[in-house]
């Protein structure tokens, strides 16, 4: 009693790789509070629009509040302009969104992924208070520690002694980026107790999106 | 000079028991260029006549989406309008927000009813100068509802406002069991068109540029069809005969409904002298 | 017109009107304080879906720290007949909440339009009403299962709850002490039998029950269970499950 706070850390892996032709993200589906699991059924990927997801771990009450107000913002977007927002305008209204709670702010942190008007790939990654960044690859959360090492050498060919030439885009197709995500989950999902139980993987090109869910470990 | 001493502002009754402030804004909607409104089991759609005011301006819009469920058709004021549609958005986008699923349209047009009635009853002010053809579909199925100045709402099988909209309701009294019968969108909206071409004068013809289509239904979110969407329907409705068109001295037998039609072959009834009664069902035969 | 949309106090008169009808010490000499914890509490409960409905289990005891205030009391609530709601937590709190679902059912039936809560709509609302009372540091000590029928997707409906505003959907649910006891317990039923039949789910959800009983000083072996199925709800009476304590005599260590 009398140690209210008014945050919890729910866990969770959200990981993205922008490619020339596609984007890919990734999350799994576990939710956690402190050494208990809520839910095994709760993917972290939302979509926003036909063109634009979102993908997003931390406080679950605050990713769920973040993305009603996003998609109030998105409507409104509409009823004014016609038309859907871009993945670049979503990209750039994360910041306001994030930053008006700056002294109280939203403990996430998001992905958002998509295609722009030309079928090509975009990863931007966030603060909890809105500062964008803007990668070909990234991922956050729980098992970022784990697995960022191993995206930086097999795609970005950093840290590396080999000859592995650098896989970033173009060079990276989607068949591979899916292999890298779900390999990169695996291996997230054994050391990190708050990943696992399901890893979903949506794939997005100009001719559609596809789902792709696979098994993690569940203990 | 006879001077109407009942209608300096919205508070005042005349001794007929009528309030002629509101009975104007009920004229106001008369004004506006006619939209087309009706049901099947599955959809609604409205139809509207578009103006331009200038050959130098765009058409003005008549149709506007308020939420995937929902929208308006207008005729009056399109000022008026907008400030009635940010409300009916803004209402939609809260309760989603905190129930996670479509406002139905009872409570939404209940919400606005009340928001309208105040400005019938308010010294400052004055009603809202726009009348609303309101399509949805939502937990009872589709919707038609129209909305006057005066806070009343009607829910409708098929309904018509705004100017020469009589001929419209001609058409849907008569086409009633035909077109809520109709099985495709399509079809229902060849019905809209028809009666919206119904409501236009001899020397104009539907066209992609004159004419907004909007529809909602089952699995079908909230869409407007401009231009060249609806060109493909228009050219196949303009290819029928056109409806007995009404000369200047109609020969129809006179009703008391006609009197209150707008007709531009007729000077406009002075001011003082408005003849529409606030609870005329002026729709008679089209309430559910 | 550029800011009609205030998304920061998109808190919305419904659910303005419950929170700030709350405290009303905007006069009071002394600061205003804030909840710290729970006074009478509920412990776990549970919710399990079947192939066509949910359950929803409690016991009955309403907790005073470690006295056993109330034996008997209700923390099943039929919201309508697609529609349960179990709590845990502060028993003061959930009144609260009850009052206010209450007052919202009586305007849909004024309404006369049909719409009424359902699992899904009562979830997320709920879920805002426990943000914006944590986002003023004045939380509502609770942790809610919502479950019943959703009419919209004709599938049942169940989701959890924290008082953070935490809300999830899951198979199975259980609050508080049960995510360690119950939890896993369920889990086995659930992701051993997909087509869990009504029976089934009854006898799994007052064996996680019974499996909490043994382990927790707060709860007891009188209990209540809801099901929903479609177009029906019933909050079954209080009754009482068997227990065996012939097993504890052979526990060592602890006398």
């Amino acid at each position: 009693m009398g140690d209210f706070s008014p945050y919890d850390d729910n866990g969770g892996t959200v990981a993205a790789i922008a490619g020339q032709d596609y984007v890919l993200i990734a999350c799994d589906s576990r939710l956690s509070t402190g050494s208990t699991i809520l839910s095994r059924f709760t993917p972290k990927i939302y979509p926003l629009s036909k063109m634009t997801v979102f993908a997003c771990s931390g406080f679950h009450a605050d990713v769920l509040t973040l993305i009603k107000n996003l998609e109030v913002r998105m409507k409104l977007f509409i009823h004014e302009h016609g038309e859907e927002m871009s993945t670049k305008a979503v990209m750039a209204l994360m910041l306001p969104t994030l930053y008006g709670r700056r002294f109280f702010p939203f403990y996430v942190r998001p992905i958002v992924a998509g295609l722009d008007r030309d079928g090509k790939g975009l990863v931007a990654s966030y603060d909890p208070v809105g500062t964008p960044e803007f990668f070909d690859y990234v991922i956050q959360g729980s098992g970022e520690n784990l697995v960022h090492p191993f995206l930086h050498n097999q795609i970005g060919a950093k840290r590396t002694l080999s000859d592995v030439p650098v896989q970033a885009p173009p060079g990276l197709t989607l068949d591979k980026a899916v292999k890298l995500l779900k390999d990169a989950f695996l291996a997230a999902a054994e050391r990190d107790v708050y990943t696992g139980d399901t890893v979903t993987l949506v794939a997005m090109t100009a001719k559609g999106t596809e789902t792709m869910e696979y098994q993690l470990r569940r203990d | 000079m006879f001077r109407n001493q009942y209608d300096n502002d919205v508070t005042v009754w005349s001794p007929q028991g009528r309030l002629h402030q509101i009975e104007y804004a009920m004229e106001a909607v008369k004004q506006g260029s006619a939209v087309v409104g009706m049901k099947n089991a599955t959809h609604a759609a409205i139809a509207a006549v578009k103006r331009v005011p200038s050959e130098l301006a765009s058409y003005q819009k008549k149709l506007f989406a308020i939420d995937e469920h929902c929208g308006v058709g207008i005729a009056g004021l399109t000022a008026d309008a907008r400030t009635i549609n940010n409300f009916l958005q803004t209402e939609c986008l809260n309760h989603r927000y905190a129930y996670s699923r479509p406002m139905p349209l009872s409570r939404l047009v209940g919400t606005l009813g009340n928001k309208m009635q105040v400005t019938t009853q308010e010294e400052s002010g004055r009603p809202y100068g726009v009348g609303l053809l309101m399509i949805g579909f939502d937990h009872k199925g589709p919707h038609l509802i129209q909305i006057d100045p005066s806070a009343n709402h009607y829910e409708c099988k098929g309904m018509s406002i705004g100017a020469r909209s009589q001929s419209a309701r001609t058409y849907l009294e008569k086409h009633l069991d035909t077109y809520q019968a109709t099985q495709t969108v399509e079809d229902l909206v060849r019905h809209a068109l028809r009666a919206l071409r119904d409501t236009l004068t001899n020397d104009q013809e539907l066209s992609s540029k004159l004419v907004s289509v909007a529809v909602v239904g089952k699995d079908h979110p909230f869409q407007v069809y401009d231009d060249q969407l609806v060109e493909d329907l228009i050219s196949e409705v303009i290819k029928e005969p056109r409806a007995t068109v009404r000369p200047a001295q109609s020969t129809f037998a006179v009703q008391a409904e006609d009197l209150m039609e707008e007709d531009t072959n007729r000077p406009p009834p002075p001011d003082p002298e408005v003849a529409v009664a606030l609870d005329v069902a002026v729709h008679r035969g089209t309430n559910p | 017109m550029a800011h009609r949309y205030d998304i920061n106090s998109a808190l919305l008169r419904d659910l303005k009107v419950p929170l700030d009808g709350r405290t009303s010490s905007s006069h009071s000499a002394t600061p205003k304080q804030h909840s710290q914890g729970p006074s009478v509490s509920g412990t776990a409960v549970i919710g399990v879906a079947f192939k066509d409905g949910i359950v929803l289990a409690a016991d009955t005891v309403g907790s005073y720290g470690t006295l056993c205030k109330i034996r008997t009391v209700p923390r099943l609530l039929k919201v309508n007949k697609n529609t349960v709601l179990a709590m845990s937590g502060d028993y003061a709190d959930f009144q609260f909440i009850e009052q206010h679902i209450g007052k919202q059912s009586i305007r849909d039936f004024n309404s006369d339009d049909g719409y009424e809560w359902s699992p899904k709509s009562l979830h997320s609302w709920l879920t805002r009403v426990l943000y914006n009372a944590r986002s003023k540091i004045d939380p509502l000590w609770n942790s809610y299962v919502v479950g019943g029928y959703e009419t919209e997707t004709n599938r049942p409906y169940l989701g959890g709850l924290t008082m953070l505003g935490i809300s999830y959907t899951s198979p199975y649910v259980a609050t508080g002490f049960g995510r360690f006891i119950a939890q896993p317990f369920l889990a086995d039923q659930v992701e051993k039998n997909p087509e869990l039949d009504e029976k089934t789910a009854r006898v799994a959800a007052i064996h996680a029950l019974r499996l909490l009983y043994y382990r927790n000083r707060e709860s007891s072996n009188k209990y209540q269970l809801a099901v929903v199925t479609k177009d029906n709800a019933v909050v079954e009476p209080v009754k009482e499950f068997e227990t065996a304590w012939d097993t504890a005599l052979m526990i060592r260590g602890y006398d």
